[in-house]
Parts: C-alpha cells; structure tokens; sequence
C-alpha cells in the first residue's frame, strides 16, 4: 500500500509519496513567520530551500516562484531523496492522504515522451480520475540550480521585489536591532541638541535681560 | 458499411503477439475529423485496420500530462491501464500547437464524438512490447469492407508530417489517411 499526498496545482491533480514530505505549510502563516522569501529561496527556521511553482515549471517560466505574492497557497516542504535536499513547493491546495495499493498506481506509458516520465513515471488511477505521481528527485532538477540560486540571493532586485525586500530585512532579527539602535540614538541625540538649543537660547535670553 | 457505436473488444492481458489480427482482415475503420479539417477542400477521414482497435468508446476523459507532445491530449483509463489520448489531427500537423505543456482542462468527451483504443507492438531489448492509445475520434464510426476502391491521394505533399502517415487516399470525395499507429503510440 502506498501513501501519497494529493495536491492541486495549475487546476490539476499531483500525488507526492508522504514520506517525502517534510511540512506542509500555509504561505501566509510563512511569512508572517517571518520565513521571508529571500530571491527564490525560503528561509524556514533558519534552513534556506529554494521554492517554486510547479505551474511556473510546467509552463514557458522559470520556474521560481514569486516570492513576493502573498496568497492562499501552501507550502509543501519536500525532501528530493531521503532526508536531504529539501525544497519549497508552492501549491494551490492539499487535498488529503490516499492511500493506494499497488495495483491503483500504474506507470505512465512511454509515448509520452522522455520528460513526463521522468517527471511523473506513475499514475493513480482513481474513480474519480487519474492523478500524475511526481518524482521529487527529478522535480528538484528542473527548478534553478544552486549557482543561479546564489545569484538570485546577490542580484538587485527589481522595483516589483522591492516591498519583500524590505520586508525581509525587518524579518531579519539583527538588522532590526540594529535599525532600532540607530533610531534611538538619531532619536537621542535630536533630543540632546534641542537641549543644547534650549539651554542656549535661555542663556542669550538672560544675558539679554 | 456499417456504422458502429461499439465494436467487440479485445479480451485485455493479451499476449504482445496479436493473436487478433487476423481477426477482421478484410475491414476497416474509418471516422471523419473531430474538428471537421478539409484537405485539398475534401473532408478529412481517418483510417485504421481493425486488427488495430480494440474498443470504441462513447465517453472518456483525457487528464493533461504536463511536457507531453502537443498531439497527445492528456492520459486516459481504459480498464485500469493508462493510455494517451491522441489527436490525429495535431499529430499529423494539421492544427500545429505551440502550446507543449498541453491542455490545462481535462477533455471530456464532446456530444457525438467517439474514443478509439488502438493497439499496436514494438521491439524493446528483442522483447516485442504492446502500446495502446485512444484517438479522438468525430463520429460517425464506419466498419468498411475491403476492397473500397479508393486511389491514391492526388497531391505529393498533401501534409505537413508525412512521418506519422502510412497511406493517404482519396475516395468517394473524401480524403482518407491512414496514421501510423506504432508511430504515435511511441510518442514519435
């Protein structure tokens, strides 16, 4: 028997073996979190894992997704082989648990082409459909690779990223603090040469009298 | 000629040897365009052996395969196997898709439209391995006895991918091209 997660992503159906996943997690919940997204990748409890689309991946785009949308989506955690390798995968939504016997799950035939079986080399077969079972190990190849993952975190980003930039930074507890520290002492110094000015300015409005 | 709505199937869990095929040597099937395509303003028919159906369906659904190539419409059941669902028309060039990640919908069977499962054999490892598939099929479904003095089409290249062909023919005003299945089965 065999369990997989079933997910829908760009309106379809996906099933995942539940043993390769890590967390699922709302995307919302995330980032206010503050697992910002940083470039494509996702800071989750201190571990950076890139994430992105499977509807991006499957269509003529890049495949990271946009870190900076905020929707309902969920975040699957996924490990591309046993315990390691771990990757974000947004989706559109969980659908639940099934389990399968082994006769339900049937391999994708070969006229589909090298990619698709790669990618999905078995099928649930259910009544009330067929769902695609994903290679998480072969899904993880086709997202960014980790050098254009480490350039995404050095690039600028464009004006669109601009606000999850800035949120990203406050999500960052040291510059936060330091930001903080700044303003108090930008505060505090205002504050000490009003002093200076007020002290001065009584001082000539005595000397005047 | 006899319009069908359901032929006999095939027993599953045949041997790859085709013991069937010489089952209805003298017959063919053939079935107009889905989409109602024209060729040299003659309309556009499929042909295939019966040796190479297997069932004839009224309703199905092909779920999309995300990378698979334009003319396969997604994967379909047929008896707890996954098969493709094929175009004829896009395979063999007609309505060329840009679109390689396939429908994103799921096809479901249009009034009077029929699914075709086809069956055909190739060699793997001096294994010989059975395919099958469905074509998307217009209606109406026609059994055709043979001979049906139909004659070679006029025109050289009357079609983008000749590859996917076997035999093109005109007959009774009608242009009838034989697909080759092994061909598309195999995803070539």
């Amino acid at each position: 028997m065999d369990q997989l997660l079933v997910f829908t992503a760009v309106g379809m159906e996906f099933g995942l073996e539940l043993g390769r996943v890590r967390g699922i997690h709302k995307e919302r919940n995330l980032l206010a979190g503050g697992a910002a997204p940083h470039g494509s990748l996702l800071d989750l409890e201190g571990e950076r894992m890139p994430i992105w689309d499977l509807g991006r991946l499957t269509s003529a785009g890049p495949g990271a997704a946009d870190p900076f949308s905020v929707g309902d989506a969920q975040i699957l955690v996924i490990e591309a082989q046993g315990g390691k390798d771990a990757f974000a995968l947004r989706v559109e939504g969980v659908e639940g648990v099934v389990s399968a016997p082994q006769d339900q799950i049937r391999p994708l035939p070969s006229g589909f082409g090298e990619k698709p079986l790669s990618l999905f080399p078995r099928v649930l077969v259910r009544e009330k459909g067929l769902v695609l079972v994903v290679d998480p190990r072969k899904l993880r190849e086709l997202g960014p690779t980790p050098e254009a993952e480490t350039s995404a975190e050095t690039q600028p980003m464009g004006e669109a990223g601009l606000d999850g930039a800035i949120r990203e930074l406050l999500a960052q507890e040291p510059i936060r603090a330091r930001i903080c520290g700044i303003m108090e002492r930008v505060s505090t110094e205002l504050a000490e040469e009003r002093l200076i000015r007020l002290k001065r300015a009584w001082r000539s409005s005595r000397s005047k009298r | 000629m006899q319009e069908i709505d359901k032929i006999q199937a095939i027993p599953r869990g045949e041997e790859p040897s085709l013991p069937h095929r010489a089952q209805a040597p003298g017959q063919v099937l053939a079935f107009p365009s889905r989409s109602g395509a024209r060729l040299m303003e003659m309309p556009l028919f499929f042909l295939l052996s019966m040796t190479q159906v297997e069932d004839v369906l009224r309703e199905a659904a092909a779920y999309p395969v995300p990378f698979s190539p334009g003319f396969i419409r997604g994967m379909a059941q047929w008896g707890g196997e996954v098969v493709p669902a094929i175009s004829p028309e896009d395979a063999l060039g007609l309505f060329p898709s840009d679109d390689e990640s396939n429908a994103e919908d799921v096809e479901k069977s249009e009034p009077g439209g029929r699914w075709i499962l086809v069956r055909s054999a190739t060699e793997e490892n001096g294994k010989e391995r059975l395919l099958r598939g469905m074509l998307l099929a217009g209606a109406p479904v026609q059994i055709l006895s043979l001979p049906i003095g139909a004659a070679p089409f006029p025109e050289e290249k009357p079609l983008p991918d000749l590859l996917r062909i076997r035999g093109i023919y005109e007959w009774e005003g009608r242009c009838l091209v034989a697909p080759c299945i092994r061909t598309l089965l195999s995803g070539g």
